[in-house]
């Protein structure tokens, strides 16, 4: 057998892919795995949706920001208690109303954070005072919190 | 999807089967997966049946998908490294066939045994007239070059 020219070919693989005896069609798993694929497909879809429908209802909170509220962050109240409860990111106590939240961001709007001078970075410290809290408070590691 | 549509499938597959697993055998070289390569397609175009419909028919959609799925199977067989075993009951000359590159082989089905025109083989496999031209002549050259085809001959 040589493949001489493009009838050749065609020939000789005709004699080869014709010789083929296929099993009996499919039907049934064709029907079965098409209904199966187009089921998966209108799940993703779906979830797709419920997704995106509940980004935009909560994009609006997510993409709030206490500056946004008219509130002016550069010439915030300062408040001093001593024996505030404190963790990682500083001290931190109870909101009684909307705050302007120093730092860190992202912290749930019921709590205000201000610095405290034991365990805090000197350029944290630094602005600390920058953002108008007394350096004796911080210092004595007093709770110290911003208001609007 | 309704009764109608499930009837016109039905048809169709019990029409095209046998030319579609041919199909897979030239592209693959084994029956099952020329069978499970005509199943999966099957399944997809069902799946989208009145997409396929609109698109220009269940034919070309089933042919494409075929095609996509053996060149992908190539690619993943190639990056693991050649073949050491297969079938041993092919011919000589799918054994020649399959040391081709998939577009190649391809292009060898389509235009050689389902005896499409060139224009026919650039659209199914979405490329140029030129390109076909090129591929064929390259598959023809290293068919009669193979060393299995020129055994056969001297035996």
């Amino acid at each position: 057998m040589s493949v001489a020219d493009e009838r050749d070919l065609s020939e000789q693989l005709s004699g080869v892919l014709d010789a083929i005896t296929p099993s009996a069609a499919p039907v049934g798993a064709a029907l079965r795995n098409g209904k199966l694929i187009r089921a998966r497909r209108n799940l993703g879809i779906t979830a797709g949706l419920a997704v995106a429908a509940g980004l935009v209802v909560a994009a609006p909170g997510l993409l709030h920001h206490p500056t946004h509220l008219g509130m002016s962050p550069l010439k915030p109240t300062v408040i001093v208690r001593p024996g505030c409860r404190s963790d990682r990111h500083g001290v931190r106590a109870p909101a009684r109303q909307p705050g302007w939240v120093g730092r860190p961001a992202g912290l749930p709007a019921t709590e205000l954070v201000a610095g405290r001078a034991a365990g805090l970075p000197a350029a944290e410290l630094a602005a600390g005072r920058a953002a108008g809290l007394p350096a004796a408070e911080l210092a004595a590691g007093r709770c110290a919190w911003l208001m609007p | 999807m309704d009764s109608r549509t499930e009837a016109a499938f039905t048809e169709f597959v019990r029409g095209r089967w046998s030319a579609l697993v041919r199909l897979g055998y030239g592209l693959t070289g084994d029956q099952r997966l020329a069978e499970n390569l005509a199943r999966g397609a099957l399944a997809k175009a069902y799946a989208s049946w009145p997409r396929v419909i609109r698109a220009g028919g269940p034919d070309v959609y089933v042919r494409r998908t075929m095609l996509n799925a053996s060149h992908g199977r190539f690619r993943r067989r190639r990056a693991r490294g050649p073949e050491t075993s297969g079938p041993d009951d092919r011919s000589a000359l799918m054994t020649a066939l399959l040391r081709l590159p998939a577009g190649q082989r391809s292009v060898v089905v389509l235009r050689y045994w389902m005896e499409m025109t060139e224009a026919e083989v650039a659209e199914a496999l979405g490329c140029s007239v030129g390109r076909v031209k090129s591929q064929a002549s390259r598959a023809l050259a290293k068919l009669r070059a193979s060393e299995n085809l020129a055994e056969e001959i001297l035996l």
